[in-house]
């Protein structure tokens, strides 16, 4: 589970061909791997194995509690489906499910996901602990993760585990401003995840109607250096509709996203594209949880 | 002066002041510098420390420390391998007046002999004087001090390597002073307090001399006020424009080859320039800085900063700040290059941090950035570091804190950054890239308050080994006090 080293050729190779184009599976690894670092290398601190379609803010996904920590300021429980695919790549689609609830303050999460087709993509399992209310929130997240070999089973033998653990928390600063921190790789141990995560701080605006939202994300270790890579976002809800864009830089691109909800029920997907590598599409289906 | 020190020893537990920090500058370049901060006992107290400390695979080493205070005896002594801060000091007061054995750190007048200020720029020493920030240490010896208000001052001691002899009469507002190490080296001090003047003429026997003045002066009737220092805003219906608002001018000159027999590591420059003016406006707290200095022909630096506080709801504070700096911040020496400086190299340095703070109750949240550059508009970035610190209470008196740094730092460039731990506050030296965790509990236990730390840090993609460090810190009432016999 290392591929940090990799550069923009992996994925050319790719999009020439097909996967069988790499020739061992040691190889077919890496591209995988390697893919899913670039991807993340283009998109700035964005989540792995956890990410859901959603706006920044309002946090109600239980996705966002796994993968940045932050916790729903709500006790409602949510269980969550998403299905990303990366840059066009089949080869490189996440499926993950994950769930949440809370009791008074005290919020729990759990989800599973798988990354890549079996034998060369892996299985993450993760949990989260945290409290929240109505002005702030924090929680500790967990993720551990090992190859795979078959497609539902955890069981690659002689496979490294990776474990990361982090955390993030939101605080509401003014009526409508929030706050949030997130810093999901606090401590890595075992196998180095495939994508490094660095801090992340943003802030929204919430005027009911439409929320803006302003990101940060450090980047250490990057070829880049220390350049922060930003966001601007934009959510305009309507009834039981809702809609987003998204920008962000180095590269400059963006992404559109659309949630709509029925009752408990709440459908979303989201489409970013990139200068480079394409679109990375996300859709999910979920139960309970905030707009 | 606390109000420019203490946020920054807390770093995120006020926003105050949320300017940049290094180390003095006798202080090695880029190697982690801890300080003591200043925190007084009440009449009876005592307290007790001890501290364990280690990384990962290695032997830990353990501290103690105690302080008490007295009517006749105070003092504090801290004892452990390795601890820069080891030693100590004790006070009594007697029929001779107060004498201090131990660990030293006077100021006399503006500092020019005793007492200097660590950076061109700054007003006062923050580790020297009575009325310092934090506990420095310019040498050890013996201090007599007598008579009401400290009217007559003697000293013996080791200070920059070398024993040292001095004494310090005040006669009204006028202040002579001189020292010597029985050889050849012989200097003396001429001082002038009155209101918030105060001036000082320093000489040596070679005729070399060195002159400073500062004047604080409040624009608007009211001046400075208490509110001023918890960012509320203080502008009232009826007041004019500059009231609140205060200024002040200090002035330094000097022959070249001046150099103090007690702060050899702080010479300072021999010519300097430096305003500064403070005030609300709206409801903000501006601040503005500007200095000029030459340490000797050819070394010569200026810095011009601008600060902005604003408080925010939930006790939270805004705060933010533009700098330019050019030219050399310390001084190299006669032998040493520019080139070698780190930090303090020559030409531009412009920077800009922001820092905030939001919270109540049970938890709360702080964001910093800080970035520099050495081309116009922070362009060229030679260093940066973004963090975010989180506090969380719990029940029975049990806190949490843990603060994530994200930093960059070009080679021959140096960052600090600030950690407070239970008795010191640690300059922790940055280099290259990465980031670095701290995991902090504090509790109470065994009739004390239990502090436990870890730091987890990662440089350019190598991870280092885990730091631990734990302290119990127990303050105990040994007699009742006045008041309490009194009734």
């Amino acid at each position: 589970m290392s591929g940090l080293g990799v550069d923009l050729m992996w994925i050319r190779r790719a999009r020439r061909g097909s996967v069988a184009s790499v020739a061992t599976p040691t190889s077919l690894r890496a591209f995988v791997l390697g893919s899913a670092a670039l991807a993340v290398f283009a998109t700035g601190a964005r989540a792995q194995d956890f990410e859901a379609p959603a706006p920044a803010w309002p946090i109600g996904s239980a996705c966002v509690l796994l993968e940045r920590g932050l916790p729903a300021s709500t006790p409602t429980p949510t269980l969550e489906g998403v299905v990303t695919r990366w840059h066009g790549l089949a080869a490189l689609t996440t499926r993950a499910v994950s769930g949440a609830l809370g009791w008074r303050s005290a919020r729990l999460g759990v989800g599973l996901s798988q990354t890549g087709e079996p034998d060369v993509g892996w299985t993450a399992l993760a949990m989260a602990v945290g409290a929240a209310g109505s002005n702030g929130g924090g929680a500790l997240r967990a993720v551990a993760r090992r190859d795979r070999t078959s497609p539902f089973r955890f069981d690659a033998r002689g496979a490294d585990v990776g474990v990361e653990i982090g955390g993030g928390a939101w605080i509401s600063a003014a009526t409508a401003l929030h706050v949030w921190a997130s810093a999901p790789q606090l401590w890595t141990r075992g196998a180095a995840p495939p994508l490094a995560r660095p801090l992340e701080v943003g802030g929204a605006l919430d005027l009911g109607d439409v929320v803006v939202w302003l990101g940060r994300a450090a980047v250490a270790g990057y070829p880049r250096g220390g350049r922060g890579e930003h966001t601007l976002g934009l959510f305009t809800g309507a009834g039981p509709l809702g809609v987003w864009l998204v920008a962000r830089d180095q590269p400059l691109r963006g992404g559109l996203g659309v949630a709509a909800r029925a009752r408990v029920l709440r459908v979303a997907a989201e489409v970013e594209s990139h200068p480079v590598l394409g679109e990375t599409a996300r859709m999910s289906l979920g139960l309970g949880g905030e707009r | 002066m606390r109000r420019l020190v203490l946020p920054l020893v807390l770093m995120f537990a006020t926003c105050a002041h949320a300017q940049p920090v290094e180390p003095p500058p006798e202080a090695p370049e880029g190697v982690d510098y801890a300080a003591e901060p200043v925190d007084s006992l009440t009449d009876g107290d005592v307290e007790l420390g001890m501290a364990a400390a280690g990384r990962a695979g290695s032997a830990p080493t353990k501290s103690r420390r105690v302080r008490f205070s007295g009517d006749e005896l105070s003092g504090a002594l801290r004892e452990g391998s390795g601890d820069p801060l080891a030693g100590g000091a004790v006070e009594g007061h007697g029929a001779l007046g107060a004498v201090t054995v131990g660990r030293l750190a006077p100021r006399w007048g503006r500092g020019l002999l005793m007492g200097a200020a660590g950076d061109p720029w700054q007003r006062e020493a923050l580790d020297r004087g009575s009325r310092a920030a934090f506990r420095g240490r310019a040498g050890d010896g013996v201090w007599l001090r007598r008579g009401r208000g400290d009217r007559f001052e003697a000293l013996y001691g080791r200070f920059s390597k070398r024993a040292l002899a001095g004494a310090r009469v005040r006669l009204g507002r006028v202040t002579i002073g001189g020292l010597t190490d029985g050889h050849r080296g012989r200097q003396s001090s001429l001082a002038f307090a009155r209101g918030a003047g105060e001036s000082e003429l320093a000489w040596d026997r070679a005729g070399r001399w060195r002159a400073e003045a500062v004047l604080d002066r409040r624009l608007g009737g009211r001046g400075m006020t208490d509110s001023m220092s918890t960012l509320e805003p203080v502008r009232r219906r009826g007041d004019g424009p500059l009231e609140g608002w205060s200024a002040s001018l200090r002035v330094r000159a000097g022959a070249v080859g001046f150099a103090s027999l007690a702060e050899s590591g702080r010479l300072g420059p021999e010519r300097a320039l430096a305003a500064g003016l403070s005030g609300p406006a709206a409801r903000l707290r501006v601040s503005l800085l500007g200095a000029l200095w030459r340490f000797r022909p050819g070394v010569t630096g200026a810095r011009a900063g601008l600060a902005v506080e604003r408080p925010l709801a939930h006790h939270g504070t805004l705060a933010l700040g533009v700098e330019e700096q050019h030219g050399s911040r310390r001084d190299p020496g006669p032998s040493g290059s520019l080139a070698s400086l780190g930090t303090h190299a020559a030409g531009i340095r412009q920077g800009l941090w922001g820092e905030w703070w939001s919270g109540e109750g049970t938890m709360a949240l702080g964001l910093r950035h800080e970035s520099w550059g050495e081309r116009a508009w922070v362009r060229g970035v030679v260093r940066s570091v973004t963090s975010a610190r989180l506090e969380a209470r719990g029940p029975a008196g049990f806190q949490l804190g843990i603060t994530h740094s994200v930093y960059r730092v070009k080679r021959g460039e140096s960052l600090y950054l600030p950690e407070d731990e239970s008795d010191r506050l640690v300059l922790r030296a940055l280099s290259g890239e990465g980031e670095r965790t701290r995991i902090e509990a504090r509790s109470p236990f065994g009739g004390g308050r239990m502090r436990a730390a870890l730091h987890l840090a990662s440089a350019s993609e190598r991870r280092e080994r885990a730091q631990w460090t734990l302290d119990w810190t127990r303050r105990a009432r040994i007699r009742k006090s006045a008041e309490s016999h009194a009734r």
